[in-house]
């Protein structure tokens, strides 16, 4: 089956034909800047309500016309779209099962066992002294003084 | 067949001599590889993006890398990217119908958009390290630079092809005959905008 | 530099003046005809290359075979103090980093570059100057790993450098940065292979080769170079946290600093047990081409060993846990890489099955190259089983780093692979040199492996279940009669190998001289009536391969030529070899060879150095390497020798991509390459 598709011939040659024009792509491009905008725009929006999934979807929308476009692949042999589709599934599910390993999703990142390792206020920028606080802090909790002398080296 | 006659049938109807030695899947080689590449290119940022996702909290000293993200910044320097694959495209499409000038045109401003990009990173960059956030500062804020700097990397060198694009395109030496040397760095530079178009929502938006 | 590089190469390039002699300053393309020492430098023959991967590959098994015998001459005894724990842990590191990517990996890859473009009918592979980049990447990069004998010793981590006890505080000499900086240029090689490789199955195969009408070898090594493919990335990426973390004082794996170490063993075995199978299927490739040949039948259910291949290679990437059993990954990811694990075994037993289904009923011709393979099976299977009872996590636990998983690998990697690769160089050793290798002295070599191996490794399982750990430097009398006894059967046995592998060096030479003193005679093209096309042109091959591309119709093509059915339905001979052959006369157009790639992976190491003791040693390196891929890139097509013939594709500009029939044959690679290996480097010096 696969050997079929693979001996498509001309495949380069006339597929010039059917590429967009300068102004198609133009007309993607703002489609790409409005989606943008959009997932730029929850940053501004709630907390409260979880964009994630939104934001995601978004990502892959954009993902896709950027490599259907203006990768050609919507244009191009279905191989080219194969390899490159299983490269990204693969990494997909290689580094989600070993963030699920992890236990990477349970909360969003935060391990319970590494929890009292996160600080929990906010840090304060700019202000030496707010630094040198935060790292005694770390370092009294964990008694890990002779850690931090290993980042010289 | 198709692929028995397949030689044959090109000799026959096509454009003789320039007629590129006929591949088994009728794709050129260079392109095949460059796609083959790509896609062994995701497992490289997925691995980097894994490490940041797994990292991103753990803050002992230091901000940590979301403490410091300027959106607004970030947005402008991402639609700058994602533009300059716009001009990729329009770069393309000029050197296929042999506008020269246009090619030249829209190259150096690929170019130029990319080379902003990477200024604005190095802004970044340095506007995190004044804010108390270093290379090595935490394991957080290694990860994020280890995977924003392996793509600006990337957008360097994409930098780099493009700038010597645009001298062969000056000395004439790129024409429709041989565009798909310019569609294969457009593939690399799409690509390298696609993984920005990814960390950009993993990484800065969802908090 | 940069003047040099934009001048000179567009001077060039403009339309019929091209073949001035000396457009790159003092560098043209060497001369197609130059012979002698120099033409192997700059060649971009995939044969050549060939040869010279296994060349290389020969030196370091003896490296890393001497490495193992001073370990078992340490362990023949109780308290043995030839080696200190130092120099012991250095010893099986570089060992096994030694055998596995500088031994078995590129041994797979000469017969790769041999012989899977002349499987699919190919000139020469896709890109022929990243494949000589290939080899001297890679052999620089483990002269690079090497050299860490010279700097205070080698590895001490294990092939698997877990953290943090690879960390600076831990293992604060430099052999660590030796292992990753020299694996990620030999991993640079691996990546730009694979992508030539895929390529060249993907796009040069001959008409009417479909890719279910390719070998089992060919099918073996693409599933191979997509597994390199999709892998390397990942050490990659580990490898350079590892290197962030020692030379610029990150804290990726670093405990205290709230890191997880269980990260770096994800990584490295989401790499890891992908590599077990980039080992092991080009042996199962090789043997698939050696039973059919002698059993004298068709290799039994080709299809099926093609998609048990392929589902392998897929399955492999969902199974890496199993390596981390022990390391407290909770109950679900156990179960469920248990579970994935024993699957995998399925599409392997369908393997041996169609092994064995081959070699059912067949008249069965017995040489070294068959044994080889019958041992590859067997030996394989025992090291099959013992890994199937690694999958049941309850056991594992038990055996988690005793000397039961060092028997079963060795039963796995030596008895599949290196048995295998054994076989396969008896198999085609006429076809690459020209003369057979001694059937008796190889007779003997084998037996002595196969009797020595089971010596070394066998023993090796009870010593883990009487539970002795792997990585001991000693033991000690009162761990019990076993632990003592087989512990001097093993090294008793691993002389054994070292003594066989010196008969097979004897038959080599032996061989030859006798050869030699005989007149040279014609090994003739297809000394064991084999099947694929590589038997169909002379041996060896002529530096063209093919007169002209064969048209296939058949799995087995050459052999379908050579036998067709009589009226009864019956396969009978219907042509003599000779008239089916190709008699190596024509002449097609040959790749120019080129200078550039040794020059590019000469800068690597330089870059590792700089890396290691001093960043400055980086700039000249890098230098290097970028003048290396301008130099690359603006090349001319051609050596000044070459004539004209083709002179009008070069209107359209030298270098580009598609430009001409010499595109695809010779110079495809144009600015791609840059590509490639612009962003590999780069990954290797960007961070200097």
């Amino acid at each position: 089956m696969s050997t079929e598709t693979l001996s498509t011939d001309h495949a380069g040659d006339e597929d010039h034909h059917d590429h967009p024009s300068d102004a198609q792509y133009v007309k993607i491009a703002i489609i790409l800047a409005v989606l943008t905008a959009i997932e730029v725009a929850t940053y501004w929006f709630e907390d409260s309500f979880n964009w994630g999934p939104i934001l995601v979807l978004l990502m892959v929308v954009k993902g896709i016309i950027v490599a259907g476009y203006f990768m050609h692949l919507k244009f191009d042999d279905k191989l080219l779209t194969r390899i490159f589709v299983a490269g990204f599934i693969l990494a997909c599910a290689v580094y989600v099962i070993a963030l699920s390993a992890f236990r990477f999703w349970d909360n969003s990142g935060l391990r319970d066992d590494y929890g009292e390792n996160v600080r929990s206020t906010p840090y304060v920028a700019n202000e030496a002294e707010e630094i040198e606080a935060a790292e005694d802090h770390g370092s009294d909790d964990h008694g890990s003084d002779e850690d931090h002398g290993s980042e010289e080296e | 067949m198709a692929v028995a006659t397949h030689d044959a049938g090109h000799d026959a109807h096509d454009h003789g001599a320039h007629d590129p030695h006929a591949t088994s899947t009728g794709l050129s080689n260079n392109k095949l590889g460059m796609w083959v590449f790509l896609g062994s290119e995701c497992l490289l940022f997925g691995g980097l993006i894994s490490t940041y996702l797994l990292y991103k909290n753990r803050t002992l000293t230091g901000p940590s890398p979301a403490e410091l993200y300027d959106i607004p910044f970030t947005s402008v320097t991402s639609f700058i990217l994602l533009m300059s694959s716009l001009t990729m495209v329009l770069t393309l499409s000029a050197v296929q119908r042999d506008d020269q000038e246009n090619a030249k045109l829209w190259m150096l401003a690929t170019a130029l958009l990319g080379s902003t990009f990477l200024a604005a990173q190095v802004y970044e960059f340095t506007a995190f390290v004044r804010e108390g956030m270093g290379f090595t500062t935490s394991i957080s804020s290694s990860a994020f630079f280890t995977l924003t700097g392996f793509h600006g990397v990337h957008v360097f060198i994409g930098v780099l092809m493009l700038m010597s694009l645009f001298v062969m395109t000056v000395r004439g030496r790129i024409h429709s005959g041989n565009a798909e040397t310019v569609e294969i760095v457009g593939l690399y530079w799409h690509f390298v905008d696609l993984v920005w178009v990814i960390i950009f929502t993993i990484i800065y938006l969802i908090p | 530099m940069a003047l040099i590089e934009q001048n000179a190469p567009l001077a060039l390039e403009s339309g019929a003046e091209r073949t001035v002699d000396t457009p790159m300053g003092g560098f043209t393309r060497p001369k197609a005809t130059s012979t002698g020492w120099k033409s192997w430098l700059t060649t971009v023959d995939h044969k050549k290359i060939g040869i010279m991967y296994g060349v290389a590959a020969m030196f370091f098994f003896i490296v890393g075979g001497v490495e193992a015998l001073l370990l078992r001459v340490q362990l023949a005894t109780p308290n043995g103090s030839q080696l200190t724990a130092e120099l012991y842990n250095q010893l099986f590191t570089m060992h096994a980093v030694t055998m596995v990517f500088l031994f078995v990996m590129p041994m797979a890859a000469a017969f790769i570059n041999y012989l899977l473009p002349l499987q699919i009918g190919a000139a020469d592979v896709a890109f022929p100057r990243m494949n000589a980049f290939s080899f001297w990447c890679w052999f620089f990069g483990g002269i690079f790993l090497n050299t860490s004998w010279l700097f205070g010793g080698g590895a001490d981590c294990g092939w698997f450098c877990y953290q943090p006890n690879a960390g600076v505080i831990f293992s604060p000499g430099y052999g660590v940065d030796f292992f990753a900086l020299g694996l990620q240029i030999t991993g640079i090689a691996s990546l730009v292979s694979a992508v030539n490789l895929i390529v060249t199955v993907l796009n040069m195969r001959s008409p009417g080769m479909t890719l279910m009408r390719m070998p089992v070898f060919t099918w073996m090594s693409f599933v191979t170079q997509v597994l390199l493919l999709f892998a390397m990335p990942v050490i990659t990426v580990a490898l350079f946290l590892l290197i962030f973390d020692r030379r610029f004082g990150t804290n990726f794996f670093n405990v205290g600093e709230g890191a997880d170490p269980l990260l770096w063993q994800h990584l490295f075995w989401i790499f890891g047990h992908p590599e077990v199978y980039i080992i092991i299927l080009p042996s199962f490739g090789i043997i698939s081409e050696i039973i059919p040949t002698f059993a004298r039948k068709p290799i039994f259910g080709y299809p099926f060993m093609v998609f048990s291949g392929i589902a392998i290679g897929f399955m492999g990437w969902g199974v890496w846990a199993h390596h981390m059993f022990a390391s407290g990954l909770g109950p679900i990811s156990v179960a469920a890489f248990s579970v994935s694990t024993m699957f995998i075994a399925v599409p392997t037993g369908v393997k041996i099955l169609n092994w064995l289904a081959t070699m059912w009923g067949a008249k069965m011709k017995y040489t070294t190259a068959m044994l080889y393979s019958i041992g590859t099976v067997s030996m394989f299977t025992i090291g099959g089983l013992s890994g199937v009872t690694h999958a049941v996590a309850a056991s594992d636990l038990q055996q988690t780093d005793t000397y039961y998983i060092v028997a079963h690998f060795h039963y796995v990697i030596f008895g599949g692979g290196v048995l295998g690769l054994f076989g396969g160089m008896y198999f085609w050793w006429p076809k690459v040199f020209g003369h057979m290798l001694d059937e008796r002295w190889g007779k003997v070599h084998f037996w002595t492996t196969l009797v020595g191996m089971n010596l070394t490794f066998g023993p090796m399982h009870v010593i883990g279940l009487q539970g002795m750990s792997r990585r001991y430097h000693v033991y000690d009398h009162s761990w019990g009669w076993a632990i003592n006894f087989w512990n001097l059967v093993s090294t008793i046995g691993a002389f054994m190998i070292a003594a066989s592998t010196l008969v097979f060096f004897a038959n080599i030479v032996k061989s030859r001289s006798r050869w030699i003193g005989d007149g040279r005679p014609d090994v003739g093209p297809d000394p064991w009536d084999a099947r694929s096309l590589e038997w169909m042109i002379q041996s060896p091959p002529p530096e063209h391969n093919f007169d002209e591309p064969p048209v296939v119709s058949d799995l087995d093509e050459f052999w379908h030529r050579k036998y067709g059915k009589d009226d009864r339905g019956r396969y009978v001979r219907i042509a003599e070899t000779d008239e089916v052959v190709q008699p190596g006369t024509g002449s097609a157009h040959l790749p120019a060879p080129s200078y550039w790639p040794i020059v590019l992976s000469a800068g690597l190491p330089l870059i590792g150095y700089g890396l290691i003791f001093n960043l400055l040693i980086c700039i000249p390196g890098a230098l290097l390497v970028l003048a290396a891929m301008y130099g690359w890139v603006f090349e001319p097509p051609d050596d000044p020798d070459v004539d004209d013939h083709h002179g009008h594709h070069h209107d359209d500009g030298g270098d580009a991509a598609a430009d001409g029939p010499e595109a695809t044959a010779g110079d495809a690679d144009g600015i791609a390459d840059e590509t490639d290996e612009a962003e590999l480097t780069s990954a290797a010096t960007g961070e200097s």
